[in-house]
């Protein structure tokens, strides 16, 4: 029963690392959304998988608000806006895609061999959890770096808190608040962003972030 | 004696968040104002109470003597500001630039900026510490674009994507900490707790400490506005409302910095883990030597005390860097000094861009003659802020 708990969570850990390399070469906007909707799910499951070996029934709520609120709302909430504001639907990356993968799968690489080592003492669950969760943490921010378009920019970071939940349901016992507050920090989050596209795009008729750029008191 | 303490305490955190509510439903932005100055007066008498009688710690909540100075500080400016931006913001009214709905919405934020920068300072929980400075941020991003200009939004926007990433590596710091406190102190609140944290501390495994920690300089080093992740900085005070540049300059860059002195005492009582003393003098120094840089040939007023912000930081930094009494009384004493004197300086640089219309240096001139307590007034602030003697800056940079 121990074998087969660590291979599901295992596999579920590497599904989100998996996702969050893909979530990297999408270059439609519609189609990154629908990958980011499969991360949220992946990360869901992952969350569900250990609230039910650690026996914390509190995780299943993270588990749940993570696939309704992430994984259901906050996509289709992006598509509508995204339909509505007409952008172009093709993003553009400041590097090419062969390049920003192979910086990933660096990152991945890096994040484990420095996780691993620094963690023996934990059991090997937490150890493997915690690796993978800082690779996603690191894809995320790179995908935050290689992404022009604002929409894109925040699927990065919301990628990056998927990261940070999956560390935090990794930390056995981590007591609710966190994860709660984690959740809905996320919601005020992304309300702050919401405002914010629009106003982006009332001002400048274009989310492209470069356009923003524009402007700096640096210069004489 | 307890009750009394445990009334400040609640008084300190619940005063703002009442006053956030009912200030978002009052529509007159008069009695607004008045209010806002009643709730952080009310603060500060609280926030002194604290001085005479201190609760005992709980597992949210402690009051000790390295946070009581800073709560009391925090309330002051805080109370200050409020008094400042009542006259400046009727100016901003009659010039147009701000309407009666946003003041609303402004006076409702600032006091929720207030409860989160209260609560950052008393939590007792390495997650509440969290969750607040994570509001706290919200918050202040919401008042930095208040303008709606495309130079305000473009800061806020930039403040926003800076200060979530650096919130969000923070908290992966902040879960390392748990873990490795875990095996120590047991599961569950216990290992969050801060004076249960240093107590055991020497028990942790170091090599989880020193790669929190690092997660934790990066996270909030990015907050306080240190040298690599400072670009937020100059642009979020420069756009936003004079009266949120002196909060922001003035406070919240001491809170962030509080959250991380307090892992690096962590770190100091942990003899295994490696000693935070040298990387924070390293980036200390870094923020200090590319500030003092960029102060030179600055346009704009408020851009340039932006600058001198992250300077003063860099020196704080350093000196707690440099660890040992005296340097640690220094540190505490220059956060102090900084938050005092900078806000003054943005409450008369508020008045005089008002009177002027401009923020640019060079179309600022003639003060002293037209009008000349605001001048003078800059001069005496400029002069304490470069660390000249008599003021305090002088004494602690000494």
């Amino acid at each position: 029963m121990h074998g087969l708990a660590f291979d599901v969570s295992h596999l579920l850990a590497g599904g989100l690392v998996l996702v969050s390399l893909m979530l990297l070469y999408q270059d439609r906007l519609y189609s990154l959304l629908n990958v980011f909707a499969l991360h949220a799910v992946v990360l869901s499951l992952a969350v569900a998988w250990q609230a039910h070996i650690q026996e914390a029934p509190h995780l299943f709520v993270t588990a749940a608000i993570a696939l309704g609120f992430k994984a259901i709302l906050i996509p289709v909430a992006l598509h509508r806006m995204v339909r509505r504001l007409g952008i172009h639907r093709t993003i553009e990356t400041v590097v090419g895609i062969g390049p920003t993968m192979l910086f990933g799968i660096g990152l991945v690489a890096l994040s484990i061999m420095v996780m691993l080592p620094v963690t023996e003492q934990a059991d090997a669950l937490t150890q493997e959890d915690l690796a993978f969760a800082l690779s996603v943490v690191l894809l995320g921010l790179l995908m935050m770096v290689t992404r022009r378009n604002a929409v894109g920019q925040v699927v990065g970071f919301m990628s990056l808190e998927n990261g940070l939940i999956l560390a935090a349901a990794g930390a056995k016992g981590m007591p609710l608040v966190v994860e709660i507050s984690v959740a809905f920090s996320v919601l005020i989050a992304f309300i702050v962003i919401g405002i914010f596209l629009f106003r982006i795009r009332e001002r400048f008729d274009t989310v492209d972030v470069q356009v923003l750029e524009r402007f700096r008191g640096e210069q004489p | 004696m307890t009750a009394l303490a445990d009334v400040a305490t609640a008084g300190v955190l619940i005063i703002p968040a009442v006053f956030a509510a009912l200030l978002a439903i009052i529509p007159s932005y008069r009695l607004g104002a008045i209010l806002n100055v009643l709730a952080s007066a009310a603060t500060l008498v609280a926030g002194s109470t604290l001085l005479i009688a201190r609760p005992s710690a709980s597992l949210y909540l402690i009051v000790d003597d390295f946070n009581i100075f800073l709560i009391l500080l925090n309330t002051f400016v805080s109370f200050t500001t409020s008094v400042f931006s009542a006259s400046y913001i009727s100016h901003e009214l009659a010039s147009g630039r701000l309407s009666a709905r946003y003041l609303r919405f402004y006076h409702a934020m600032y006091q929720t900026l207030m409860f989160a920068m209260n609560l950052a300072l008393l939590a007792n929980n390495i997650g509440l510490m969290w969750v607040a400075i994570e509001l706290a941020t919200l918050t202040t991003v919401l008042m930095v674009g208040i303008y709606r200009t495309h130079a305000a939004l473009e800061a806020a926007w930039k403040y926003f994507i800076l200060g979530s990433v650096g919130i969000a590596l923070a908290l992966f710091g902040t879960i390392l900490v748990y873990l490795a406190a875990r095996p120590v102190v047991g599961q569950g609140l216990d290992a969050m707790a801060w004076n249960l944290l240093v107590d055991k501390a020497p028990a942790f495994d170091p090599a989880l400490l020193n790669l929190a920690f690092i997660f934790l300089l990066i996270g909030y080093g990015t907050k306080v506005g240190l040298a690599p992740l400072h670009a937020w900085l100059p642009d979020a005070h420069a756009e936003g409302p004079t009266p949120v540049s002196a909060v922001l300059s003035g406070l919240l860059l001491n809170v962030a910095l509080y959250a991380l002195l307090r892992f690096k005492i962590l770190l100091t009582a942990n003899a295994a883990a490696l000693a935070p003393g040298a990387l924070m003098i390293g980036i200390g120094l870094v923020s200090l030597i590319f500030a003092s840089l960029m102060l030179y040939r600055r346009r704009d007023i408020k851009r340039m005390f932006a600058y001198s912000s992250i300077e003063h930081m860099g020196i704080i930094t350093f000196a707690f860097g440099m660890g040992g009494p005296i340097a640690s009384f220094a540190g505490l004493f220059h956060m102090a000094m900084h938050s005092l004197t900078k806000s003054a300086i943005f409450f008369a640089v508020g008045h005089i861009s008002q009177a002027k219309g401009t923020q640019k240096i060079s179309e600022i001139r003639g003060l002293t003659e037209s009008h000349p307590v605001l001048g003078w007034g800059l001069v005496l602030g400029v002069i304490a802020i470069a660390g000249m003697p008599p003021f305090g800056i002088f004494m602690s940079e000494f």
